[in-house]
């Protein structure tokens, strides 16, 4: 046998979705597949396999999926509070897989996780990932994911080209599809932010949070953006805290 | 009695037949180990997991081309390697 370090980060990547959902169906544990080779062919402004599995869980099933995985050889990386503005996701490191992106919700999909996730799971299909079939949201579902993700993640050349492909080229009949989907799973202000028309939203503190993605070496700019769209006193005091301790880290690592 | 292999079920795989060399990766699931296979071991691959059933050591060396005495023991004995690593499953 050759050594495992000689097969291309593609097909490691497709091998590491199965062996995520292997796991997960040994747990009992909900999935679904998204991001890199789980995005349905045509859906991406150029094909990409990703370089870590970004799995979305049911929320109750989340901590059953950590102990699934970490007692198999991943381990956690960066816990929920440290992976973005929505803590939605923890990373967990494998010596052979690399890297899964765990997902407690998707940011942008503002309607309860819980729901959320029961709708995504009611409309999925299948795509075969290594050989073995991996749940993954429809496609009316992908491409609402791929556009909020987007809305996060500036472009160079303005738009994200995955907002073309994935809006602006579609036929109207789809683009309502996306739209009712969105408006189902309170993604309406993340879903703006993707094409444009945050203006609409002016004045909310999540059209703050979403405008503050445009600037991403903005830190305080995200913080006081993401304290601002806080739901409640706590969760603000709780942020406050947490945003002098990560601006401090960022300041001793320059 | 001849043995019969097949691709255990438990496998995930992947093929790269776009470079030079034939490249097969698979694991068997949920927490195996890695397997890679080249050339040679990486085709038998190619063809343990097209077959539409089971398969005996001598089919396996005629679906590759393998003609010569050494060819088929060989072909033999890594159909009986990779029974032992999990990613074939032997029937009499």
């Amino acid at each position: 046998m050759a050594q495992p370090a000689m097969i291309p980060l593609w097909m490691r990547m497709r091998l590491a979705h199965a062996v995520v959902q292997a796991i997960a169906e040994s747990a009992g544990v909900d999935l679904l597949h998204i991001k890199g080779p789980a995005v349905r062919a045509g859906l991406r402004s150029r094909p990409s396999e990703g370089t870590d599995v970004d799995v979305i869980v049911r929320p109750a099933h989340v901590d059953r999926l950590l102990s699934a995985l970490t007692s198999r050889g991943w381990t956690i990386q960066h816990p929920f509070t440290q992976s973005s503005a929505f803590d939605h996701a923890a990373t967990l490191r494998h010596p052979t897989w690399a890297y899964v992106d765990l997902h407690r919700f998707f940011p942008g999909l503002a309607a309860d996780p819980v729901r959320s996730f029961d709708v995504l799971w009611e409309r999925r299909e299948e795509e075969m990932l290594a050989a073995r079939p991996c749940p993954v949201p429809d496609v009316v579902s992908q491409r609402l994911i791929l556009l909020l993700h987007a809305a996060r993640t500036p472009s160079a050349t303005g738009r994200h080209p995955d907002v073309e492909v994935n809006w602006f080229e579609l036929t109207e009949p789809e683009r309502a599809e996306v739209a009712a989907l969105g408006a189902d799973l309170g993604a309406e202000v993340g879903l703006a932010a993707a094409l444009g028309t945050l203006d609409a939203h002016r004045g909310t503190p999540e059209a703050a949070l979403w405008a503050s993605f445009s600037n991403p070496s903005d830190r305080v700019g995200q913080w006081v953006a993401r304290i601002r769209a806080a739901p409640t006193w706590r969760a603000r005091a709780r942020l406050s805290g947490r945003a002098a301790q990560a601006l401090v880290r960022g300041l001793s690592r320059r | 009695m001849t043995a019969r292999y097949a691709v255990c079920p438990e496998v995930a795989w992947e093929v790269d037949d776009r470079g030079p060399d034939l490249i097969a990766a698979a694991v068997v699931l949920p927490d195996g180990e890695l397997q890679v296979l080249l050339g040679s071991g990486g085709a038998i691959w190619v063809e343990a997991t097209s077959a539409t059933e089971a398969f005996t050591a001598d089919e396996m060396a005629d679906r590759v081309g393998a003609t010569a005495q050494d060819q088929r023991v060989s072909v033999r004995a890594f159909l009986e390697e990779l029974t032992a690593l999990g990613l074939l499953v032997a029937s009499q």
